[in-house]
């Protein structure tokens, strides 16, 4: 296992309450779900890449490979999902800033 | 050297939806009083960017084997992702706190200046005394009423000389120079007061009073409104 992968999982674990907490805490509501998928999505993604090698050790080396390679990209599309979360997020806060300065077109 | 075709799912899919993310971001508004604040702004922009450098260093070298101190790096910086997130997050919160409280504070100020206008404005007499009941603030009608002047520079108020009777025997009761018998933990309605000016003019006003308490109950003055009860005269009449 990749020391790093599996610390950065680690962290972003534990950091995934207070994140989320005070996320919780924002008046932005429409962000909420969009952030949420997004940053679980990507946290769950650190996961895979935690424990991406187990893959590899699961049944013979040609099962091994198929599952290594589905794994990875499984996760890549994980970390998509991720990417399109934030954006999506970005996109109500900006709604959302827009409606409340009275500056939305 | 690059021997293998780019994956859609792995390098342009995750490649696409971070640059979706890092365009969103950088259009984030930043208004005075909006949710977003430049720093939440900018750490949102560096969490996407570490996901950036890594998606775009897996298309730029893929197919060949990246040396392992790029690869390290890599996730080294991709590790950064979870703090900024954080920042950017506490950043918002801690701005739409400090919202609140200049709001707040607005809310207080325009408050406040309603009421001074109303008590400049109001033709009744207002006053605030001390708990000796010394007058520490007079509105416009209290001024014009008690002959009140202020006194420059020390902006404390000086009166003509006159003594004020209070009560109900207010015109036999032993005369004052300050409202002393106005502060006290009641409130109090239509009080007589009799003001007599040195010069034997007597105004006599009815007066309302309400005591001033501190948070533990200690008096520390009052709050006293009063109109003329009857025509001004002179000690002749």
């Amino acid at each position: 296992m990749n020391a790093m992968n599996v610390f950065r999982f680690a962290l972003a674990l534990g950091l995934t309450p207070v994140v989320l907490g005070i996320a919780r805490r924002l008046r932005l509501p429409e962000a909420r779900l969009p952030f949420l998928i997004g940053f679980l999505a990507i946290v769950t993604a650190f996961g895979m890449a935690a424990i991406q090698p187990v893959w590899g050790t699961i049944g013979s080396a040609e099962t091994g490979a198929q599952l290594l390679a589905f794994a990875r990209s499984v996760r890549h599309v994980v970390f998509a999902v991720g990417g399109f979360g934030l954006a999506w997020t970005a996109w109500r806060v900006r709604l959302t800033v827009l409606a409340e300065s009275g500056a939305h077109r | 050297m690059t021997t293998a075709a780019w994956s859609f799912t792995e390098d342009i899919l995750p490649w696409l939806a971070f640059t979706i993310a890092m365009v969103m971001v950088l259009r984030l508004p930043v208004v005075p009083g909006g949710a977003v604040s430049r720093g939440a702004k900018w750490f949102f922009f560096a969490s996407i960017a570490c996901y950036m450098i890594g998606t775009t260093a897996s298309i730029v070298g893929h197919g060949t084997t990246m040396p392992g101190s790029v690869t390290t790096i890599v996730d080294a910086i991709e590790v950064l992702w979870i703090p900024f997130i954080l920042f950017g997050v506490y950043s918002m919160y801690a701005r739409q706190q400090l919202n609140d409280a200049l709001a707040a504070q607005q809310g207080v100020v325009q408050t406040g200046e309603m009421m001074e206008s109303i008590v400049e404005t109001t033709p009744a007499g207002i006053l605030v005394l001390d708990p000796t009941g010394w007058i520490t603030y007079a509105n416009e009608a209290a001024r014009r009423l008690l002959d009140l002047e202020e006194v420059p520079d020390l902006g404390s108020l000086r009166t003509p000389g006159w003594k004020v009777s209070c009560g109900d025997t207010a015109a036999g009761s032993e005369p004052r120079e300050d409202f002393r018998d106005l502060v006290c933990t009641e409130p109090a309605d239509s009080v007589p007061v009799v003001v007599e000016w040195p010069n034997g003019w007597r105004r006599r006003f009815s007066a309302n009073s309400a005591p001033v308490l501190a948070a533990d109950g200690v008096l520390t003055g009052a709050i006293v409104a009063f109109i003329e009860s009857e025509p001004w005269r002179s000690a002749a009449h």
